[in-house]
């Protein structure tokens, strides 16, 4: 029993940094029905501003999203403008697959430059919150993963705001749910689609932060994570905040369980074979609306 | 319009390359002996494959300082590359390319043990020698002729570990009664776990987990969750770098504190490890094939291993110690062949290969012996075992090399 | 193509196809080190293959799948276990390995082509990921040994050409030669084919496919099947070359990967595409490891990707076009230097004679036993999305051979009733009879076949096609042959007045033009009701008239039309009847004049007073 406990509060744990990856991925997707194949490149990315401040300068990685953040705004908001807005406007359907393609591209060119550039060492940061840990009833919380559940909580009920209050946050949604519309409504669409890939990238910045103190950095760190950001967003509804954040959280601690259970290899299986479970009798995800 | 040219461009672009790629390979002397070797020079590996190239040329640099093959005229050894990418089919292609193209006699290769295996059969249709660096059993129960192995496999280095667990306990009197052994899902970690494991029940030693983990997880948490129930005594890993690093990071986290941490080899010897893990590396055990510790009996090797250290800012590892070693078993071979130097005439020499003195460049490994059985393996070959103290890597068995000053750090003493 | 340009043509390719065929033998006799050079062909055909059989469904078809690996595994594993266990030849085990590899495929069609675009990729990742890490797993299965995470080795027997081993890279070569161009003909057979017609508009609309009487299912299921079955037998290739398979290598998203990258540069949807990729991507990699292979790493895989986005970006459709617009370039300059007497260039559009009126049958698809009902009636028909009521309690009739016009201020329901009627979205209440037949339950391309035919508010013609070939899409299951099918296209769009533009691709017309194509579409599926969708919006004034004309001239064929249509003054000429719709309900019933001139209709139209006429 307590065993179960533990995994599903480690789970737990772990889910909220996959909730945090995911978040971006569906900032993107929510809007420019782009799936970001090079969204796992972009937080190897952040990983290693994290950890390059870190080794040269001695900066604690949760204070690298100063640099991290802009600079994957800026990554972002260059990718989305130079190389799929001419794509986009070519494309009538709502959801360009060769965006798809071409986000494949990037991923490669930016996981094998860092390949080239950094080697492939695995970088760590040794500060002390790495290993430190909260003790609660018998269970152990992990302190870093539990800052990491912080913060996609207030990211994401961040997110929601913008989304909802802010005007740009509304003008955002419009140009998803209708970019014509939108369009007409005076709303430049380009730029809104530059800032929201800009977003989407800019939170990894966070994720890389959050990652870095326990976590290895690696050129290929972004592959062990973007299959499972995709199930998570499938899992929560692509285009849904809320949806991403939950989906992190369950697919945590079914990882966690699971994973008690079966030998760690088989506990992936598991999961994928929910993923298609999902893609086929909810593709919506739990939170996500039925799109016509 | 720009359409077009940009296309004539990369056209233009491609051909140049095609014609960079064609132009003659660097000219050779006539007497030059042209050997191989295959590693992973690119991707996720290549810093394995880079300092196997380093030692392979350091090795041939010293053969040719040294006057060349002298039975041979002082015929100069020459080394060509091939970039196995870590692929299994990338590196058979490149192993044909070497003896088709490049006309080596000999291979060296190839690290993955998934990658010797295509690669090797390839040297072995070929009828060239493939000097094997690569621990997984299945390498050598092929009836492979052109196959050699000198270095030792899965089964000599969970030996030499649990041997060293087995040593050690008597020696502290404690009893090691459960043992959890997490592996990781590759062909080496699942060969050497079962090898450790039959050892270790030999040694009475109850492995109450075997569990095998995918390689580069995020998160491996319910694994140690499932080890700590089990109440090990003796946890062993067998992972590369990035796992290993979590692993011990998550057994601090969760409070899993065995008597011993022991690893089958892998990413826990590596600098990087100690520097990322801190404190948790402090007393892990890990059988290697080779270590710099070695040089305290053998002054030779220490003086050896310094003068890598000032040439390339690191020590052999144990990968890149049997890359060299292969090199200077080839050039012993060449010394003894019979007539013009043939693949063939090379495998026949190879199979009579007896060194015994210790000081040999060969010798950088030490064992009792370098000889050849009939599958290939060298019946003599052993693995060593080491322990990070203090930031140090310090070789602890087999006690006859160890330096007897050198105590080992027993329980793990984990913080 | 003059005579001579045809002839230059043929010898020129197969000048081309000999040479490259014999590369193996040219390069064995004059090449030194030959088997390098030998081996890099065989890995061209190879990829050649992998992409050529991926294209299929991927290219022709749209569907952009990433897990195709997981078929060669299923191959190479096939064959394999065939011949260690059972010492079956793999050249029979290849077509076992094709069979389990496409029964793989259909399992998974099911729930994958339930979804759309980027989930139906991700679909196929997952399960190509859950094929490996299942395979790794397991030593052995159902008692068998497969050697999970640490492969399947198969003995070397040397020179064994009757169990699928060579002893030089000749007989490779040769071999995967001869499965590739097997595999070029199966690709050329499809896009000829009917298939091929149906997949290219299915990639393009798939809505717009079902409401031609196309099931697009079954149609991307043949797809995949075929795919998987030519991908599995390059696994088994790849193991008799290799002689070692593990599940890490061979199903790996890798490979994946490098099919997609390969048949998009090469050309999604061409035959010879993906050859021309591999034959560019092949030896890039290559190179960029023989030059820094030491020094830099992974230099091809930046290149790689590089290549994919400046395609995307700059040749979407891949190199094959250019590659053929060089080719007759090339012909048409050797042909000039053999014959300039018949230089004089034809215009690009072969002369077709003017079909003023269509001879033939009627374009209507006379019903069997029908009794005299209306041909449509709508009882209480409801339809709610979420909490906003789009249609509530409608009901009207479409008598045979009458013109009814509905009409309504935006927002009142229309497009959603023509969407109830064809079955792209399912009545939640109420009835739909079209004659004796209750609509309800009918998958879209059910009730086109029935003879219900639609054009759309948004004009969707299959770009890849010309106009002939989009409304042959239309034509083919009607008919038994491709000419018979190609003729009624023609005189479907001689009706619509479009014969002079049969051969011009479809996003290369007009509005108006398109809207005529839309029309000469619907009309090849032998409709009995047609229903049209705001036909005159984007049309200038002056094409108004012939709209009006055209529409009288289907009325003429005695097609009965629902027509939804805000300009008043056409539906004022053409319509026999007018519905009113306003906020889901029908608010007005009759004769134009009557409905147009009624003070409530112009009061929620305009507001105002306005004179109609």
């Amino acid at each position: 029993m307590h065993e179960l406990l533990q995994g599903a509060l480690s789970g737990f744990l772990i889910g909220g940094v996959y909730g945090l990856i995911a978040l971006g991925l569906n900032v993107i997707f929510g809007t420019i029905r782009v799936i970001n194949f090079a969204q796992g490149s972009l937080l190897m990315v952040a990983m290693f501003v994290s950890y390059w401040l870190w080794a040269l300068f001695g900066i604690h990685p949760y204070l690298s999203p100063i640099v991290s953040v802009p600079l994957l705004f800026a990554l972002g908001y260059v990718v989305q403008d130079r190389l799929l807005t001419p794509l986009l406007a070519r494309e009538r359907t709502r959801e360009p697959m060769s965006a798809l393609l071409l986000t494949l591209g990037l991923a490669l060119v930016l996981d094998n430059l860092a390949l080239l550039f950094f080697h492939a060492d695995f970088k760590t940061v040794v500060v002390p919150i790495g290993l430190a840990k909260l003790r609660w009833e018998g269970l152990i919380i992990s302190t870093p993963r539990l800052v990491g559940l912080c913060t996609m909580a207030v990211v994401a009920s961040l997110l929601y705001l913008f989304f909802t209050r802010t005007d740009l946050g509304r003008a955002i949604r419009a140009v998803g749910q209708d970019r014509q519309v939108a369009r007409l409504l005076g709303i430049d669409d380009r730029r809104i689609y530059n800032v929201a890939f800009a977003l989407g990238s800019a939170l990894m910045g966070i994720a890389g932060a959050i990652l870095a103190p326990f976590y290895y950095t690696h050129p290929a760190v972004g592959t062990t994570f973007i299959l499972k950001a995709f199930v998570i967003c499938v899992l929560g509804g692509l285009g849904s905040m809320p949806g991403a954040a939950l989906g992190g959280l369950i697919v945590g601690v079914i990882e966690g369980v699971v994973g008690l259970y079966t030998q760690a290899a088989a506990a992936q299986v598991v999961l994928l074979g929910l993923f298609v479970l999902l893609l086929f009798v909810r593709p919506m995800g739990l939170l996500g609306v039925e799109r016509r | 319009m720009a359409e077009r040219r940009r296309i004539y461009g990369c056209g233009a672009i491609l051909g140049l390359a095609l014609g960079i790629a064609g132009a003659a390979p660097p000219a050779r002397a006539a007497d030059d002996i042209r050997i191989g070797m295959v590693s992973p020079m690119s991707g996720p590996t290549a810093k394995f494959g880079q300092s196997e190239k380093n030692a392979v040329d350091l090795a041939v640099e010293e053969i040719n300082a040294a006057g060349g093959i002298k039975a041979l005229g002082g015929a100069k050894l020459v080394v060509s590359y091939g970039d196995s990418r870590g692929d299994g089919d990338t590196g058979a292609t490149e192993t044909e390319r070497l003896i088709t193209k490049e006309k080596v006699i000999a291979v060296i290769g190839a690290f993955q043990s998934g990658v010797s295996m295509p690669a090797s059969a390839v040297a072995e249709r070929y009828h060239v020698p493939w000097l094997n660096f690569g621990t997984a059993d299945g390498l050598a129960t092929r009836g492979f002729k052109y196959f050699f192995r000198p270095h030792a496999n899965d089964a000599v280095k969970a030996k030499a570990l649990t041997d060293a667990i087995a040593y050690f306990s008597g020696k502290t009197g404690t009893k090691l009664t459960t043992a959890a052994i997490m592996a990781e899902n590759t062909d080496w970690g699942k060969s050497v776990s079962v090898h450790q494991q039959s050892g270790l029940e030999t040694a009475g030693t109850k492995v109450a987990l075997l569990e095998n983990y995918p390689f580069a997880s995020p998160d491996l948490t319910s694994m140690i969750v499932k080890a700590k129930a089990t109440k090990p005594d003796l946890v062993v890993i067998d992972s590369y770098l990035g796992d290993a690093l979590l692993i011990a990071r998550t057994m601090s986290e969760q409070d899993l504190r065995p008597v011993v941490f022991a690893a089958g080899g892998g990413g826990s010897v590596q600098p990087d490890f100690e520097k990322g893990a801190g404190p948790l590396a402090e007393g892990v055990l890990s059988a290697v094939a080779w270590d710099a510790g070695i040089g305290y009996s053998v002054p030779w090797i220490a003086e050896e291993n310094a003068k890598h250290v000032k040439r390339f800012g690191v020590s052999f590892t144990e990968d890149s110690a049997s890359y060299y070693q292969n090199a200077w078993i080839i050039a012993d071979a060449l010394e003894r062949v019979k007539g013009a130097p043939t693949a063939e005439a090379l495998r026949d020499a190879l199979v009579a290969t007896k060194i015994t003195d210790p000081n040999r460049h060969a010798m950088l490994i030490p064992y009792k012996q370098i000889a050849f059985d009939a599958a290939g393996e060298n019946p003599d070959a052993a693995a060593f075992v080491v322990q990070w103290q203090q930031g140090k890597l310090v070789l602890l068995f087999p006690t006859t090399l160890a330096d007897p000053a050198a105590k080992v750090v027993w329980p793990y003493p984990a913080p | 193509m003059t005579r001579t340009e045809t002839a230059v043509a043929w010898v020129l390719g197969l000048v081309a196809a000999l040479g490259f065929a014999l590369v193996p033998v040219i390069a064995t006799w004059t090449l030194d080190d030959a088997t390098y050079w030998l081996q890099l062909y065989i890995w061209i055909l190879f990829f050649a293959q992998c992409a050529s059989a991926w294209n299929i469904i991927g290219g022709f078809a749209g569907q952009y799948s990433f897990g195709h690996s997981a078929f060669l595994g299923l191959g190479a594993y096939t064959s394999s276990l065939l011949w260690l266990n059972l010492g079956l030849t793999p050249w029979l085990g290849m077509f076992v390995g094709g069979a389990v590899a496409a029964a793989a495929a259909g399992i998974v069609a099911y729930p994958c082509f339930r979804l759309r675009g980027a989930f139906f990729t991700l679909a196929t990742i997952a399960f190509a990921e859950m094929l490996r890490v299942g395979l790794e797993l397991s030593d052995t299965l159902f008692g068998i040994k497969i050697g999970g995470v640490s492969g399947l080795a198969l003995p070397p027997k040397g020179s064994a050409p009757l169990i699928f081993q060579f002893g030089g890279k000749v007989g490779y070569a040769y071999a995967m030669l001869a499965i590739l161009l097997a595999t070029l003909g199966i690709v050329q057979l499809i896009k000829r084919s009917r298939m091929g017609y149906y997949l290219a508009a299915i990639a393009d609309d798939e809505e717009a496919v079902a409401s031609l009487g196309t099931s697009p299912w079954r149609v991307k299921l043949a797809a995949l099947l075929i795919s998987a079955f030519l991908t599995a037998i390059a696994g088994t290739f790849y193991a008799q070359l290799i002689l070692f398979i593990t599940p890490t290598r061979l199903i790996s998203i890798d490979f994946s990967v490098q099919m997609v990258i390969m048949s998009v540069l090469g050309g999604l949807g061409t035959v010879l595409g993906p050859l021309y990729g591999a034959i560019v991507l092949v030896p890039v990699a290559e190179i960029t490891r023989a030059i820094w292979g030491g020094s830099l790493q992974g230099v091809h895989l930046i290149i790689y990707g590089a290549l994919l986005i400046a395609t995307i970006l700059y040749l979407p459709t891949g190199i094959e076009i250019h590659v053929r617009t060089g080719f007759k370039a090339l012909v048409r300059r050797i042909a000039g230097l053999l014959d300039p007497a018949a230089g004089e260039r034809t215009s690009s559009v072969p002369n077709r004679p003017v079909i003023t009126l269509p001879e033939g049958e009627p374009l209507f698809v006379e019903a069997d036993g029908w009794t005299r009902p209306p041909v449509l009636a709508l009882t209480d028909v409801s339809r709610s999305f979420g909490g906003a009521v789009a249609v509530r309690e409608l009901g009207f009739t479409v008598e045979p051979g009458e013109v009814v016009g509905l009409i309504g201020p935006n927002g009142a329901g229309k497009t959603t009733v023509f969407n109830l009627i064809t079955g792209i979205v399912p009545v939640q209440a109420g009835r739909i009879l079209f004659g004796d037949q209750d609509l309800r339950g009918l998958a879209p391309h059910q009730i086109s076949r029935l003879g219900i035919a639609r054009t759309f508010q948004i004009v969707k013609p299959f770009t890849r096609l010309s106009a002939l070939e989009n409304v042959m899409v239309a034509a083919l299951p009607r008919y038994a042959t491709h000419q018979a099918a190609r003729a009624e296209a023609e005189r479907c769009l001689a009706f619509v007045g479009l014969a002079h533009r049969v051969d011009a691709p479809a996003d290369g017309l007009s509005t108006g033009e398109r809207k005529r194509l839309e029309l000469a579409r619907a009309l090849a599926t032998r409709p009995r009701l047609l229903l049209m969708d705001e036909v005159s919006g984007g049309l200038d004034q002056q094409s108004v008239p012939g709209l009006v004309a055209l529409m009288r001239k289907v009325k003429e064929q005695g097609i009965s039309v629902l027509v939804i249509e805000h300009n008043l003054r056409i539906i004022g000429a053409v319509a026999d009847r007018l519905v009113m719709l306003n906020l889901g309900e029908r608010i007005r019933e009759g004769e134009p004049e009557t409905v147009l001139n009624d003070p409530h209709v112009i009061d929620i139209y305009v507001g105002g007073a306005v004179a109609v006429g």
